[in-house]
């Protein structure tokens, strides 16, 4: 009878403490949060690209930090049909405290239509998205890459 | 002695109980890899537009289907984003554990479209099998544009356009082939040939 009722006493424990272990928690939450110093924008040129030719898209960075930022991989974002010369992922080396740096990528598209691209920085733990860019392609005689 | 035996039977059991529920649940989960999505420019009615990829991944420990959608949160600022806008190449795919896929999106406004700003989710859902109620967790890109007024001549002609520009080159081989299909014929019928080997 006593060991009947060590047993009841030893699974309502386990119960137990296996039901706080999956309550909701409680009490202080300790967070640290880090601020990018980094920004990215895109820019398309100002004029209509034609299907088929070669045009460029560029990023800059901007690192509004007061420490040079390390290995920044900027990574242009665009729609497959968008033909990219270059490696859509790119790295700067570093870039300094107050310091804008370009990053160039030649593209190519065989269809004519609207295209959304954006870019994004990423440095250790830092992340910076730009805005999406309206790129317009406009008809050519020869519309192939 | 055989109550001791009992006691530490069903102590075993309820451990091993408790053990095996977290053994035996597996994790499925889904992330993508764009945040938000804020277009710069404003659009224009009656055009289509390409995004960028979504890039959507498994983070979970099985195989787990996902669907593409479209969807808003309430209270949100600016009109939402109507599903039929947009077009999701594959809409719906499967991917093994900690892989990732390319989802591309396109948004066609169409030509009575009204101006104004929208906002939506671009999201990706666990689809869950199974009977009784189902609840498939998702995440999401936010995405924002404004869509431009425009006279209704000028929205049919975007349509045209986009529809036009989608479709190549079939657009321009197909007129193509017609045009010297009946320029030959005009030439048969005004000119006579006659192909023969020279004495």
């Amino acid at each position: 009878m006593r060991n009947a009722a060590l047993c009841c006493a030893i699974c309502a424990a386990v119960l137990a403490s296996a039901a706080g272990g999956t309550g909701p928690p409680s009490g202080t939450v300790l967070a640290r949060v880090l601020v990018s110093p980094l920004s990215v924008t895109v820019v398309v040129p100002a004029e209509p690209p034609k299907v088929g030719r070669d045009f460029w898209i560029r990023a800059e960075v901007a690192n509004a930090g007061s420490s040079a930022v390390q290995n920044v991989a900027v990574t242009l974002l665009a729609p497959q049909a968008l033909l990219l010369r270059d490696a859509a992922t790119q790295v700067l080396p570093q870039v300094r405290a107050a310091e804008i740096r370009s990053v160039r990528w030649d593209a190519c598209a065989t269809t004519t239509g609207g295209y959304v691209v954006m870019a994004r920085a990423t440095a250790g733990p830092f992340t910076a998205e730009s805005p999406g860019q309206l790129l317009q392609l406009t008809a050519a005689k020869r519309p192939s890459c | 002695m055989a109550n001791t035996r009992a006691a530490a039977v069903i102590v075993a059991s309820v451990a091993s109980l408790l053990i095996g529920v977290g053994a035996a649940s597996a994790d499925r989960g889904v992330a993508l890899d764009l945040g938000r999505l804020d277009v710069a420019q404003t659009l224009t009615p009656g055009g289509g537009y390409r995004l960028p990829p979504l890039g959507v991944r498994n983070p979970g420990d099985e195989v787990t289907s996902y669907r593409l959608v479209v969807s808003h949160f309430e209270g949100q600022p600016g009109k939402p984003i109507p599903a039929r806008w947009v077009r999701f190449e594959p809409n719906q795919l499967t991917l093994k554990p900690g892989r990732t896929k390319k989802v591309q999106a396109r948004l066609s406004l169409p030509t009575g479209a009204d101006p104004g700003d929208y906002a939506g989710l671009l999201a990706a859902q666990i689809v869950t099998t199974g009977k009784g109620a189902q609840v498939g967790a998702g995440a999401a890109a936010k995405v924002t544009f404004s869509v431009e007024s425009a006279t209704l001549l000028g929205a049919w002609w975007y349509r045209i356009h986009a529809y036009l520009s989608d479709q190549q080159p079939w657009t321009w081989l197909l007129p193509s082939l017609l045009a010297m299909a009946l320029l030959t014929r005009q030439v048969r019928s005004r000119f006579a040939f006659r192909v023969e080997r020279r004495a």
